[in-house]
This record gives structure tokens, sequence and C-alpha cells, in this order.
């Protein structure tokens, strides 16, 4: 069924008015050079037809593995490389053209890079210089982020005596000098100690309960989990998964019950009506997962007559790991997209989805 | 200009500080020491190899600061990823470039200034008037190097954009070398029979610089003033050259991915 693993869960918000701040539209990216472009050699496709939109005051996250095109998709967005195919924008602007829109925005590259011989505050007011950031402003606010992320005492350091983790902290406190309306950060999290990462996580609530948009790159999973409003998964620069969090993490047609003080009688019968696993390590109840609809009733029954107590009746859940690790389990053995899609023809030609998906305008089609 | 003017303060900040820069300062100032240190030529032969050999030097000097800045500044940034936090700000590729173009250009000038009080105690100390023969047409000398020196830069950092460090280096010294023969190409040119050749070398004289009108040590050994004319129109063609060759290093900078 091939089908049900192609990408883009339905939009939620799409149609509700939200204000879209990023877009990229059948955005695509293939690396070459210039001896690849002379002999017309393939090159590398980072990036296949993304479709996406970001919205204003949401945390959106891209996850995927090593060399999934997330750090190309943000070079893409910063005007640093530019599209093979489609387009991308920021505020519906092309950054390539006006540059003047990345006054609104920050970015956090993956392990960034400093000058060495300026200290922690120099190079704050370097770039606060480059932001166009006048005397006043910059006064008040570079003391404001060194404090932040916890670097005022090594302010006056050079930046070439940092470790990695402080090169980290300053680079996130150079993306958020201009407050800005969106903030990209790509692996913020790697070369930070434990609660470096937290205060990277505290710096990400901050914004979204300021209405700042957050655009996060990461394969911290369980991190992301419990910060993002929507998640794009990419495989090898291809679209596996697209949409609210909430709506990817539920299986659909899918309930669990909680069970607690079960009997194995009570347990015999419930195992014919649905999936039984314990609940979780440390706890004594059962989960009895099962498909919605007539059979909940009977279980329910079942669970009340033999005077046991039903603890509660939720939508079954993955984590998110079990979503990224089932959607690119199929992929992941190293082989070509090619060969992946040729099989697919085999397997089900032309096989209807099972569940409805969205084309990337967000109307539906099934 | 903010932009411009950071970044060329942050260039001048970084480079002032490299070693090697420091080196060939060093260089420069012992090759002068040593034009001073020949003493067992005539007077005035001892006062025309200072001169010679100074200003030679220093345009040396020059050309290789020239590479080493031009070649060297933009290809680094880009190694080591700091152009991604650059470019990523509201900075326009070409506020980059004259940004980087401009702090280089700073470094030039202030080890051109020391190499220059350094000559012009050298010129006084074997000029037959001593302090008394130091004229204008001194500094006029030396600035017309330094002209020259930015011409080169913009012709290394052109090439920087596109190429290796290692070409640029070879390819602007080649430049060098045919900017200081440039009025042989041209008459070359003139004395051609062929049309063809003639064009060949004409349009050849055309592009590359003309470096003739900027070595003023005939001019300052003869004790021959220089029009203020012929100052100005050395000014003007490298803010020409140096320009035409920014701007056609920006249109490839342009479109270049990082
Ligand atoms: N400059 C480049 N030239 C050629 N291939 C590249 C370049 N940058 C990235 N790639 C390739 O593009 C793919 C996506 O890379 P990237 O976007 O960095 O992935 P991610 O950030 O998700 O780990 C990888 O296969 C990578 O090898
Ligand atoms: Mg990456």
């Amino acid at each position: 069924m091939a089908m049900v693993e192609t990408p883009l869960v339905a939009n939620p918000v799409a149609g509700t008015g939200q204000e879209t701040v990023i877009s990229c539209e059948r955005l695509h990216k293939t690396y070459t050079t210039a001896f690849g472009e002379l002999f017309r050699l393939p090159g590398v496709t980072a990036l296949s037809d993304l479709n996406m939109e970001v919205f204003r005051g949401e945390v959106f996250a891209m996850i995927g593995p090593n060399g999934s095109g997330k750090t190309t998709t943000l070079k893409l967005l910063m005007g640093l490389i530019f599209p093979t195919r489609g387009a991308c924008r920021l505020f519906g602007r092309n950054p390539k053209r006006d540059v003047s829109v990345k006054r609104r925005i920050g970015f956090m590259p993956d392990g960034p890079y400093f000058y060495g011989h300026l200290n922690g505050f120099e190079l704050l007011e370097f770039y606060a210089n480059l932001l166009g950031m006048d005397a006043a402003r910059r006064k008040r606010r570079i003391p404001e982020l060194l404090d932040m992320v916890g670097m005022t005492n090594r302010a006056k350091n050079r930046l070439r005596t940092y470790s990695k983790g402080m090169v980290q902290r300053i680079g996130l406190a150079h993306a958020l000098l201009n407050d800005p309306e969106i903030v990209f950060l790509d692996e913020p999290t790697s070369g930070l100690d434990p609660i470096g990462a937290r205060d990277i996580r505290d710096v990400v609530v901050r914004m979204k309960a300021e209405g700042k948009t957050v655009f996060l790159c990461s394969h911290f999973l369980t991190e992301i989990e419990n910060l993002c409003d929507r998640v794009i998964l990419l495989d090898r620069g291809r679209t596996l998964r697209y949409g609210a969090l909430e709506e990817l993490l539920v299986e659909p047609g899918k309930m669990r019950l909680t069970v607690s003080g079960a009997s194995d009688a009570l347990k015999d019968q419930l195992g014919k009506v649905g999936r039984l696993r314990r609940s979780s390590e440390n706890r004594p109840s059962t989960d009895l997962i099962l498909k919605d609809g007539p059979d909940i009733g009977a279980a329910v029954k079942l669970i009340q007559d033999a005077g046991a107590h039903l603890d509660s009746i939720l939508p079954m859940r993955r984590t998110l790991e079990d979503v990224f690790m089932e959607a690119v389990q199929r992929t992941q053995a190293d082989r070509p997209w090619d060969a992946i899609d040729a099989d697919d023809a085999e397997d089900s030609p032309a096989a209807p989805a099972e569940t409805p998906v969205a084309t990337a305008d967000g109307s539906e089609e099934s | 200009m903010g932009v411009i003017w950071a970044i060329a303060k942050a260039t001048y900040r970084e480079s002032i500080r490299q070693r090697v820069l420091f080196v060939v300062l060093l260089l420069g100032l012992l090759l002068i020491g040593v034009t001073v240190a020949f003493s067992y030529l005539s007077t005035g032969e001892e006062f025309r190899f200072v001169v010679d050999f100074g200003l030679v030097g220093i345009t040396l000097i020059g050309l290789g600061l020239a590479v080493i800045l031009g070649g060297f500044m933009i290809p680094n940034e880009v190694d080591r990823r700091v152009i991604f936090t650059i470019l990523s700000k509201p900075v326009s590729r070409w506020q980059y470039l004259f940004g980087k173009f401009v702090g280089a250009a700073g470094v030039i000038l202030m080890l051109d200034l020391l190499m220059g009080i350094a000559f012009s105690v050298a010129y006084c100390v074997k000029h037959p008037l001593g302090f008394g023969g130091f004229t204008y047409m001194v500094p006029m000398a030396l600035f017309a190097i330094y002209l020259q020196t930015l011409i080169l830069l913009a012709v290394a950092l052109a090439l920087s954009t596109i190429a290796t460090p290692i070409f640029t280096i070879f390819a602007t010294g080649f430049v060098y070398v045919l900017g200081a023969v440039n009025s042989q190409v041209t008459y070359l040119g003139n004395r051609a029979e062929s049309t063809g050749t003639k064009l060949v070398f004409l349009l050849l004289s055309k592009l590359i610089p003309a470096f003739t009108n900027f070595d003023l040590r005939s001019a300052l050994l003869n004790n021959q003033p220089v029009e203020p004319a012929a100052m100005l129109n050395v000014v003007g063609y490298t803010a020409l050259y140096a320009g035409l060759v920014l701007g056609i290093s920006w249109i490839l900078f342009h479109e270049r991915e990082f």
C-alpha cells in the first residue's frame, strides 16, 4: 500500500486565515559543480518538490535523518543558495532579490563559526551593525542577550577561547539580536550540555509566547515532540510527512483503553477484541489497543462486568520517534529513490490512498 | 553605508592581526634598510639606488599584500562558513564585497604608510641636500604606488570570488607584469602590420591595467614636478579600473552559492 506512505497529512490550519510567513512551492535543489554542469552530470538532488507553509506564531519543526535536505532548505530560505526549480518566500518576498526581509529574521546555522579575534560583546556589536541597529538599541540589547544566554562573564574574552557550546550560545544570541519575527535554528542543541539544551527550549517557548515564529531543524525528536505545533519529515529530499504534530502522532482509527486491576481471565477475553500490552514499565495497568467502533463498547462492557477499572479511553498515539522510524525505515537501506518508486509501482499499480491526503494547496484528494 | 563600514572594520581588524602581514611588513622595512646600508657607490648613485630599489620594493610588497588579502579573504570566510551568518543578515552581496575591499585597502594603507615613512627617511639620508631635499613628489610617488596596489587588490578580490587562492595569486601576478609593460604592448600594437595583430594587441593593452603612469621614479630622480592633472588622471583611472573590476566580480559573486 504505497500511497498510505505518501506524505501530506491534511493541514489543519489552512484556510483559517492564518498569516503565512514562510512558503515553499515545488522547491527543488540539485547541487552541481561547474565541472558537472559542463559535462551534464546529474548532480546531487538534495531537495525535491518541497511544498510547505509556515504560519505566524507557530513552532514548526523540520526533521529527517542526516542528509535529508534540512540545511539545504534553510540555505535556500536565507538566499545563500538558489532553487533549481520552484520558489521559496519569506513574508511573501524572494530572499535572493530582497535582502531587506532578512531584517525581520534570525538564523543560527548548524555549528556556527564566528570571527575568533572578536570578543563576545564585539561580535554581537558587529552583527548589530549589519542589522542596522542604532547605538542606543545596541547598548540595551547586547547585554540583555548576553545575560539571556549566560555569557555575560565571558563577554570580554575572544571567541577563539570559547568552547563549542559557548560559541553555540553566542550564536543563539546573535540570531535574536534584532528581536526577529521568525527565528531559524539549525540543530540548535548540537554541542550543548543539558543546561544549554534546556535554555534553547526556554527560548523557543518564550518566542512562541511572544507570538514569534520558530523554525527548528533537529533530529532530537523527544525534544521537538514537546515543543512544536507542526512538523515536516524529510528523507533524502522528499517529504514523507507534513502536518500538525497531533495528527501525526494519532494513529488513525485506533483507540487505546487503559485498564487497571484486570484479572488474567479478563485479559484473555480482551485479547480476543484487540491487542494487549503493558501500559508502561512502571505502571500496573494494561493497555488494550483496538479499532475505533463497536469493539470499544464490547470491551468496555467486558471490563465493567469483570469489575476491573477503566482508566481511560484515548486515541492511540505514537511517539514522534515511532513516526520517524516507520516513515524512514522503508527508504533507509540507501536505495535510490528511483528503485523505491519502481517497487511501489509494481506493488500497487495506482492504488488509491486509504486515508485522505492533502495536496500542497490544502485541497483534499482521495 | 553602515553595513559596508562594519564589514570593512571587521576585515581590517582581523587582517591586521595576521602574522604573515607582519612578516611582509618586516621584509619591506628590511629592504629599505638594506638600500641605505649600501655605501660603496658614489653619492649620486647611492641616492638613485635608494629610490629605485625602495619604490620597486614597496610596489612588490604591495602586490604581495594585494594577493594575500584579496586572494584569501573571501575563500577563508566561505571555508569557515562565517559568510553564512553575514549573508543571512540584511547585507547585499555587493555590500559584502565592497566592505571587504575597503577593509583590505585600509590594511594596505596602514602598511604602505609605515613603509612610506621608512622610505622617506632613507630618501633624505641619501639625498645630497639631506632633509632639505624632501619634496611633495615623495608622497606623490608613494601614493601612486598605493593606487596601483588597489587595482591589484580589486583584481585579486574579483578572481577570488570564482577561483582558488593559488590561481588568484598567479593570475594577479600575471596582470601586474602585463600592466607594468602595458606601454610596450601598446607600442607593439601600433607597430604591427596586420590589422588583426594590431587589434589584439591594442585590445589587450586596454584590458590590462596601464601601470606606466603610476611609476614616478624617474620624475622623482630627475626632479620633474608632476602636473596635478596627471595625478588626477591616475586617481580617475584607478577609480574607473578598480570600479569596473569590482563590478564584474559582483556580477559573478551575485550568483555564487555557499
Ligand atoms: N554544497 C553541496 N554540494 C553537493 N552536495 C551537497 C552540498 N550540500 C549538501 N549536499 C548534499 O545534499 C544532501 C542534503 O544535505 P543537507 O541539506 O545538508 O542535509 P541535512 O541538513 O538534512 O543533514 C546531502 O546528500 C548532502 O551530501
Ligand atoms: Mg543539516
